[in-house]
């Protein structure tokens, strides 16, 4: 930095980074970067770094490129592309390669010499493929390095100060901005506060009490003479003052879809205090601002205490769940049709709450995206929403009990059939209720009628009608899934258990004369879930989801309501240590 | 006996049975005089004519609105996805409701022989065509796709489709067609003898050709009048269990329905009295006008209003018990779904609307049990008029309170109206003025033939 | 054949003269009236219009065809499952004859 500031830097090359907005605010960067004589810029995007240089180089996105990885542990890997080049971009490693005299060399044949000494002349292609098709390169993990025994830190006694103690986070779905620009990260929920279009203060309640702070009021950070204005979210998990905040908004050049939403975290950060920054004064404004909340976070009480269960498994033995209802009488004659019957099981022990089924049905089912307008005007588009739930914990404190992801139940007795006037809403052998786009006419009493809330509208042509439909370029023509229909305005949409993929592996199994087998069919959700809480099968096979509904922590929401949903869940199931339990009063 | 001194003879003479409800003084002619005068007479009046303009643009703001509804989408509203259902229901229902008490008034009232509705039910029928004209609108422009809405109907197509039956809505579509249907033939067959009267009595050759067109050679023949008198007996009986089922489908459009705060067994005598309470209220007002605005004091009598008075006095009774039996239910029935449902309808954000509604459709109302208010149509006026709203209150309230706050608490969201909301409650508003401003126009407004057979009872008693 | 025309000023002038012209063997062919005459069609010979039992006829039988109508497509030519409901939903299927059969029976 000293030199850059000296003028004493003559070429500068920002190679997939951005600086100029997320570097701390103390390196004023932005006017440093001026002083160099020649500026270039790689990267994906043309972002505010870009806007300050002299060229800009577009760069393959990962999964055009080929590179090579380091894993944390030390396993390295090799990146491999997907497809070619959409367009006329270049790696880093060619820029690198350039750079460096070595005009003419692709990265294909640089990352290969980067791992020729691997193996012999003779052996190296036949090492190659290997190692491409394992997917990682063997023997190049980290050895262990023995520190003898773990000794607890000397925590040092943290003299009170004024004024409250900021931390800076990561955002969940923008990272440090860099996906500012996607607008399906932009509308993904935070997973603790469901925010989306923006980033807030988050403080406790009494907190916000005491300053006389509600959601939406807009206060000013000072700190080292820098400025924040920023809404305030009152919001679980934060101990007294301390206040928190994401980074990756604020941008200034991200775009049509990602410029100016939320508040540049970056402006108040400095070099030496990048995630903690305390001595944080507070000033309430008299602004106040709305935030664009996709659904409610629920708080745990005796009447929503059955929506999620919590278990510990000392008592999972006696647990009184409701079940689902197979035992109770219906006056509704039984529906016995052949062929699979499907079925999900969600694990809520294993929730994380990241969001990632949300994105998969998102890319999967071609959900389009509506906008922070419609989200403040309560019309959210995703098929599964995640219902963050939260318990007490202690004196005007809240924790979060769980995540619990709400796809279609697929009712067998579904409240939303016999309310639609034209049969767009029905039910087929295998149990899905299907939701036939081209017969709605719109009249939404199926969405009335859901008691689990599941259904969404088209309240305008949201995907060909909107701003946020080109949400890009015409690569995101061929992005849509050709399997599922896009739809129309006024028609209802739902989850339909990716009735794509299901229909795909029958036309497999006819061809091959079988029936579907038991994890053939995968859906999105399922697919892209990182911890498997997803399960879905067939309950007419001796399949996963068949054993799972005979856990003793199995139960279906709102089962007592006799609509026998066919997508169940696994309560949360802790195993707190009696120690802590008693530690924490 | 000049018209003049004959008004005053109505509300000072009180006559043995009771007090009068049509000036005995008046003779036949008079009674015709009264009401054709406007039909016939020339020039159209300032005030009509003022009337006439602004009610016009009223309904040319409703015709944009429309284009702009069908060209953008219901995204225009309030509506999400939660509270799927907003103003455009709410109307619906609340048009539907005011239409009820012409039909009663038409058909009910003359079952059991209440003669006092000779005077009032000819514009309350017409009240209750354009009631349910612009009633029947709502449900075909708040779907997504309007242009599909002949879905709901029978008919035999490619797709071998039919409407499915189980859902309210098709009873909805085939309550109202045929409601409107009714409505339309009880009133022009009940105007044909006073669509002959005025054919004799006009004066320019077009208003001989379409009063006689539309008076299909009427000649008041005895064997005429027998059938005449057959018919509109028979089609009355049939309109009482008519109007209970029309607006019990309408109840039922939610009573079928699963959702806490609406399965209620008690929503469709519930949405019927409160019809016939809203309509009432309606009439009342239109009756205070008409009578102000021709000059019929002598035919609309302090009498009637008496008579409604008493009716909306009861009305409001029957609808505290009805709220007061969701209370009861709710607390009774022991879900705690229910119980949150009725807690957030006192204590929630809707809470001051509530309490509005409780005072327009319940406390009000009861001030009718003095003779003193009940013979003050200006406090008539105000209270029916807070009275309908009151009950679009509670339309839109048994949408909000049980979509905004049901079995998923995460999915609790509030409704915000938008400029399109407000646009589709009151331009409505001036499409009915227009048109009943046009058909006072056009049509006798009162009812001769009864009016005069009500004058001779009168005079015989 | 000669036909005599007679104006009358009161009703019960009118009814007094029909009776009259009856009992001499003379009933009137037509009376015609600005308002109905109780009693008028008694003079007259005047059958009560008989518009009740085609009206009751075609209410029921638009009733019972509206039920076939509901039962053939939802049970024999389109069945599907609607939230688990019987295809013949008995109950249910009933209002739609009742509305049908109300509005024909006007018709």
């Amino acid at each position: 930095m000293q030199s850059l500031n000296e003028g004493q830097v003559k070429t500068l090359i920002a190679i997939e980074c951005n600086p100029a907005y997320d570097a701390p605010a103390d390196l004023a960067f932005k006017d440093a970067l001026q002083k160099a004589e020649f500026r270039a810029h790689l990267s994906q995007i043309v972002d505010e770094t870009s806007a300050l240089c002299e060229w800009h180089l577009p760069a393959s996105h990962a999964l055009e490129s080929w590179s090579d990885l380091r894993a944390p542990e030390g396993t390295a890997s090799i990146v491999q592309p997907l497809i070619e080049p959409l367009y006329d971009t270049r790696t880093a490693h060619d820029l690198i390669a350039i750079l460096s005299g070595q005009t003419g060399a692709k990265p294909y044949g640089l990352v290969q010499d980067t791992w020729r000494s691997h193996a012999s002349k003779d052996a190296f292609e036949g090492w190659w493929k290997k190692v491409l098709e394992d997917g990682v390169i063997p023997g190049t993990a980290s050895q262990p390095v023995n520190v003898g025994d773990p000794t607890l830190p000397e925590i040092k006694p943290i003299k009170a100060t004024e004024g409250a103690t900021l931390v800076l986070a990561a955002d969940p779905t923008l990272w440090d901005g860099r996906y500012a620009s996607n607008a399906w990260l932009q509308e993904c929920p935070n997973p603790f506060t469901k925010q989306v279009w923006g980033n807030s203060l988050g403080m406790n309640k009494a907190d916000a009490a005491r300053l006389g702070l509600k959601n939406g009021d807009k206060v000013r950070l000072t700190r080292n003479g820098r400025q924040l204005e920023v809404p305030v979210l009152v919001r679980e998990g934060h101990a007294d003052g301390v206040i928190s905040l994401a980074l990756g908004y604020g941008r200034s050049a991200a775009g049509d879809i990602g410029t100016g939403v939320g508040v540049n975290a970056f402006a108040f950060r400095e070099t030496l205090a990048s995630w903690v920054l305390d001595q944080v004064k507070i000033e309430k404004l008299p602004k106040s601002e709305d935030f664009a909340i996709a659904t409610a976070v629920t708080r745990l009480d005796a009447a929503t205490k059955d929506l999620f269960p919590v278990l510990t498994l000392a008592g999972l033995t006696s647990a009184n769940l409701k079940r689902n209802q197979e035992s109770q009488p219906s006056l509704l004659p039984p529906s016995p049709w052949p062929g699979p019957a499907w079925g999900m099981v969600i694990d809520n022990s294993a929730c994380i709450g990241c969001n990632a089924c949300v994105m998969a049905c998102q890319a999967e089912n071609n959900i389009p995206v509506v906008g922070p307008e419609e989200i403040e005007w309560g019309r959210i588009m995703h098929w599964i929403r995640i219902d963050p739930y939260e318990q007490d914990n202690g004196p005007g404190q809240t924790r979060v009990a769980g995540f619990e992801p709400v796809p279609c139940m697929q009712c067998e007795k579904a409240p939303c059939e016999p309310v639609c006037p034209v049969a767009a809403s029905i039910h087929d052998s295998e149990g899905l209720n299907v939701q036939v786009y081209n017969r709605c006419v719109g009249t939404r009493f199926c969405e009335a009628n859901c008691r689990y809330k599941v259904r969404r509208f088209n309240f305008f042509g949201y995907t060909d009608g909107q701003e946020y439909k080109n949400l890009g370029a015409e690569v995101l023509h061929a992005q849509k899934n050709p399997d599922v229909s896009v739809r129309a305005r006024g028609v209802m949409e739902k989850c339909t258990y990716c009735v794509q993929r299901i229909s795909r592996a029958r036309r497999e199994a006819e061809k091959e004369n079988r029936t579907i087998r038991d994890g053939e069919v995968i859906p999105a959700c399922a697919a892209a879930c990182p911890t498997r809480a997803i399960h879905f099968g067939d309950l007419d096979q001796n399949s996963q989801v068949r054993r799972l509904r005979s856990e003793p922590q199995h139960y279906a929401l709102l089962g007592d309501l006799g609509t026998r949903p066919r997508t169940t869940y696994l309560a949360r199931v802790l195993n707190p240590n009696p120690a802590l339990e008693k530690g924490e009063g | 006996m000049t018209v003049a001194d004959a008004r005053l003879d109505a509300d000072r003479v009180p006559l043995p049975h009771g007090r009068a409800l049509v000036a005995v003084s008046l003779k036949d002619e008079d009674v015709t005089d009264l009401v054709a005068r406007p039909v016939l007479g020339d020039g159209a009046g300032r005030g009509w004519l003022i009337a006439f303009i602004a009610a016009s643009l009223g309904a040319i703001v409703m015709a944009g609105g429309l284009v702009w509804l069908l060209a953008v989408g219901v995204g225009i509203w309030g509506i999400n996805s939660s509270v799927v259902w907003g103003f455009a229901i709410a109307n619906y229902v609340w048009w539907i409701g005011i239409g009820n008490a012409g039909t009663l008034i038409s058909s009910m009232l003359l079952i059991m022989r209440q003669r006092w509705r000779a005077s009032i039910n000819r514009f309350a029928e017409a009240m209750t065509i354009f009631a349910v004209t612009i009633a029947g609108i709502f449900p075909i422009i708040h779907l997504g796709r309007p242009m599909y809405f002949y879905w709901l109907a029978p008919y035999p197509n490619t797709m071998t489709l039919w409407p499915q039956w189980r859902s309210p809505l098709v009873w909805d579509f085939c309550a109202i067609l045929s409601y409107l249907l009714f409505s339309i033939i009880f009133w022009y067959t009940g105007m044909i003898p006073d669509l002959a009267a005025l054919r004799d009595r006009a004066r320019s050759r077009p208003a001989q050709v379409f009063y006689g067109a539309l008076a299909l050679g009427w000649r008041g023949s005895a064997r005429h009048w027998s059938a005449h008198h057959t018919f509109t007996v028979t089609m009355a009986a049939m309109a009482v269990p008519l109007v209970c089922s029309v607006h019990s489908i309408v109840g039922l459009d939610f009573a079928a329905s699963l959702m806490p705060g609406w399965q209620e067994t008690i929503f469709p005598p519930y949405f019927v009295v409160g019809a016939m309470f809203s309509g009432f209220a309606m009439v009342i007002v239109l009756a205070a006008l008409i009578r102000w605005g021709f000059r019929l004091q002598s035919i609309v009598t302090i009498q009637h209003f008496d008579i409604m008075g008493q009716i909306l006095a009861a009305a409001a009774l029957i609808m505290g018990a009805s709220y007061a039996t969701e209370w009861f239910s709710a607390w009774y029935g022991g879900r705690a779904v229910d119980r949150s449902v009725v807690t957030f309808m006192f204590t929630g954000p809707y809470a001051p609307l509530y309490y509005a509604m409780l005072l327009f459709n319940v406390a009000l109302p009861q001030v009718f049990w003095l003779p003193v208010a009940r013979r003050s149509v200006l406090l008539l006026c105000i209270v029916s008029i807070l009275i309908n709203i009151g009950m679009w209150l509670e339309r839109i309230l048994i949408l909000w309170m049980t979509l905004s706050h049901d079995y998923m608490p995460s999915m609790h969201r509030l409704f915000y109206p938008t400029a399109g909301d407000w646009l589709f409650l009151f331009a409505p508003l001036a499409f009915f003025a227009f048109l009943f401003i046009v058909f006072v126009r056009l049509l006798p407004v009162v009812s001769i033939h009864e009016v005069q057979a009500l004058r001779r009872e009168e005079a015989a008693a | 054949m000669k036909t005599l025309v007679a104006t009358f000023h009161a009703p019960e002038a009118l009814m007094r003269a029909a009776e009259k012209a009856k009992k001499e063997g003379f009933p009137p062919e037509d009376a015609l009236t600005p308002f109905p005459i109780e009693g008028i069609g008694g003079v007259l010979g005047l059958k009560q219009a008989n518009i009740r039992r085609p009206m009751a006829f075609a209410g029921f039988s638009a009733a019972v065809f509206a039920y076939a109508l509901e039962w053939y497509s939802a049970a024999i030519a389109y069945p599907y499952d609607s939230g688990g409901r019987p295809f013949n939903s008995r109950s249910v299927f009933l209002l739609f004859p009742f509305e049908l059969g109300r509005a024909s029976s006007r018709c």
